[in-house]
């Protein structure tokens, strides 16, 4: 694999995304998504503030309610569905393979460009704590460890997202695709308390909803590293086989 | 176009008289492994149970210009993407530089271009900008990267859109374009698939001699349509039909050959003629 080539492939992708019309769409949806989503938490949080004392309306935002998920599984797959579809809808993806560009190089250079994108859309949410600040204790460790989750679950939804975009050359059923796929993996972790034994202990085990709980109190799980972190990688090993045989 | 014609010296003294280029041509048939580019032997394909390629055998020397010709459909874009490595053959072989290309290094990729019909470009990208992305993925260090996409802007006459939107330019500008990408990493062997579509008629003359101008470090294989261009350009033509290679000739070896009463060249007449044949011969089979 060339770094050169896989720093080519990032630059244009990050180009792509930072000048598409659709990328400033989401930029802005989202931005205004979160800002409803810490707005309503911060006047629940003001209004019931005996009740809630001992939590905080910041580890509330970070996963620990629907205003989180539902947004993330809609805006990955959006994010993803174009990154290898689009390049098989036009007939670009023949002239990055005969530059000759490897599977794995064009895998991981859209990959990181999305990757960097998804951590963009979240720069606008560092406003909150600053906002925060005087008005209840900032616990800067679980902050930290917030924006990790969001960062773990973000690449780890985005390889999936990017593996279903290899299946189809239209962006839409990738989305489609994708979406399916990461919602029925939120699903799976939320039925944990419909099953029991084994079974429910998996379900514990791969439930973003408990994971990203953990990251907003703080609580950094190595389990929890690994999973994402397998869940990614295998996601792209699937990607890079798929782009492989293509043609073939 | 000015600087693709300026780019031949044939372009400027050919004439109606002496239509048939008369340089020596390099001995593919020698028999010496280092006069052989490209080697094909026995190359087939197919797409699903359909076999749509068989049994191609073909040698390209360094510096030639072969081209494919054949009815829609004769395989000529499969060979092509089989040899640039975007399809894994049945069966057969394919040696560049002596050396086997499967499971060849980039480098050895990076010697030769594709560039596919009608080619897909980012369409909004600006022309420099792509061919400057091009050119890093290509392999050619930053400090070059600026005066070699001059020169293949010069040389395809794309100078003045350079910083236009891709998606805003006319098909032929495109093309160009296309030609421009495939020729920045000064491959050995550029593969091209109907590269004269959406020229005009100076374009096409344009681009050949610019082939030509370039042919004594690049040796080039396209498909094409344009038989009077591949008649005064090519080295050698290979005519396909059905997936199989039924003729193979120079267009210089008619040299002297009277003009049909409709005006046919010699050339033009035994390319129309073989694939007649060839259609004939199928139908009697089917």
């Amino acid at each position: 694999m060339k770094l050169r080539t896989l720093s080519a492939i990032f630059r244009r992708e990050l180009y792509v995304l930072f000048v598409s019309p659709l990328a400033y769409l989401l930029l802005g949806a989202w931005t205004l998504l979160s800002g409803w989503s810490f707005y309503l938490l911060t006047t629940y949080y003001s209004a019931h503030y005996a009740s809630a004392s001992s939590d905080h309306p910041l580890s509330a935002f970070f996963g620990r309610t629907s205003l989180f998920y539902v947004p993330v599984l809609i805006v990955i797959p959006l994010l993803s569905m174009r990154l290898i579809a689009e390049e098989r809808q036009r007939g670009t993806f023949e002239m990055l393979r005969s530059a000759p560009a490897s599977p794995s190089e064009i895998v991981l250079g859209k990959y990181l460009a999305a990757l960097v994108f998804w951590m963009a859309l979240w720069l606008p949410t560092l406003a909150y704590p600053w906002l925060l600040r005087t008005h209840a204790p900032l616990d800067l460790g679980a902050l930290a460890a917030s924006y990790l989750g969001v960062f773990l679950l973000g690449a780890a939804y985005l390889a999936l997202g990017l593996w279903t975009s290899t299946w189809t050359r239209h962006q839409l059923l990738a989305a489609l695709l994708s979406f399916a796929l990461l919602a029925l993996l939120f699903a799976a972790g939320l039925a944990e308390s419909l099953v029991e034994g084994s079974v429910s202990a998996f379900l514990s085990f791969i439930s973003v909803w408990n994971h990203m709980d953990a990251f907003a109190r703080g609580l950094v799980d190595s389990r929890t590293l690994g999973f994402y972190l397998t869940l990614a990688t295998l996601a792209l090993m699937f990607s890079i086989r798929r782009l492989e045989k293509l043609n073939r | 176009m000015t600087s693709m014609i300026k780019g031949s010296a044939r372009s400027g003294t050919k004439s109606k008289n002496r239509p048939i280029d008369v340089r020596p041509r390099p001995d593919y048939r020698s028999g010496m492994e280092e006069a052989v580019l490209l080697e094909v032997e026995g190359l087939s394909h197919g797409f699903g149970d359909q076999r749509v390629l068989s049994e191609i055998d073909l040698r390209i020397a360094p510096g030639e210009i072969v081209a494919l010709i054949g009815a829609n459909g004769a395989g000529k874009t499969t060979l092509l993407r089989l040899i640039a490595g975007l399809l894994r053959p049945w069966r057969g072989v394919l040696r560049f530089g002596g050396r086997l290309l499967e499971g060849a290094s980039v480098e050895a990729r990076r010697a030769m271009a594709y560039l596919p019909e009608g080619p897909p470009l980012y369409e909004e990208m600006r022309v420099r900008e792509f061919l400057d992305f091009r050119a890093s993925l290509k392999g050619i260090p930053r400090h070059q990267r600026s005066k070699r996409v001059d020169g293949v802007l010069e040389q395809s006459a794309v100078g003045q859109v350079q910083t236009r939107i891709i998606g805003q330019l006319s098909r032929g500008f495109r093309q160009r374009v296309g030609i421009a990408d495939a020729l920045l990493g000064q491959p050995r062997l550029v593969l091209l698939d109907e590269p004269g579509s959406g020229l005009d008629p100076l374009q096409l003359e344009a681009m050949y001699a610019l082939f030509r101008s370039l042919s004594s470090s690049t040796a080039f294989l396209l498909s094409s349509h344009h038989l009077r261009e591949l008649e005064i350009f090519c080295d050698r033509v290979l005519l396909l039909h059905g997936g199989r290679k039924v003729g193979e000739f120079a267009p210089n070896a008619f040299v002297g050959d009277a003009r049909s009463e409709e005006g046919t060249s010699p050339f033009a007449r035994r390319c129309l003629d073989e694939m007649r044949r060839a259609m004939v011969l199928e139908e009697s089979k089917g």
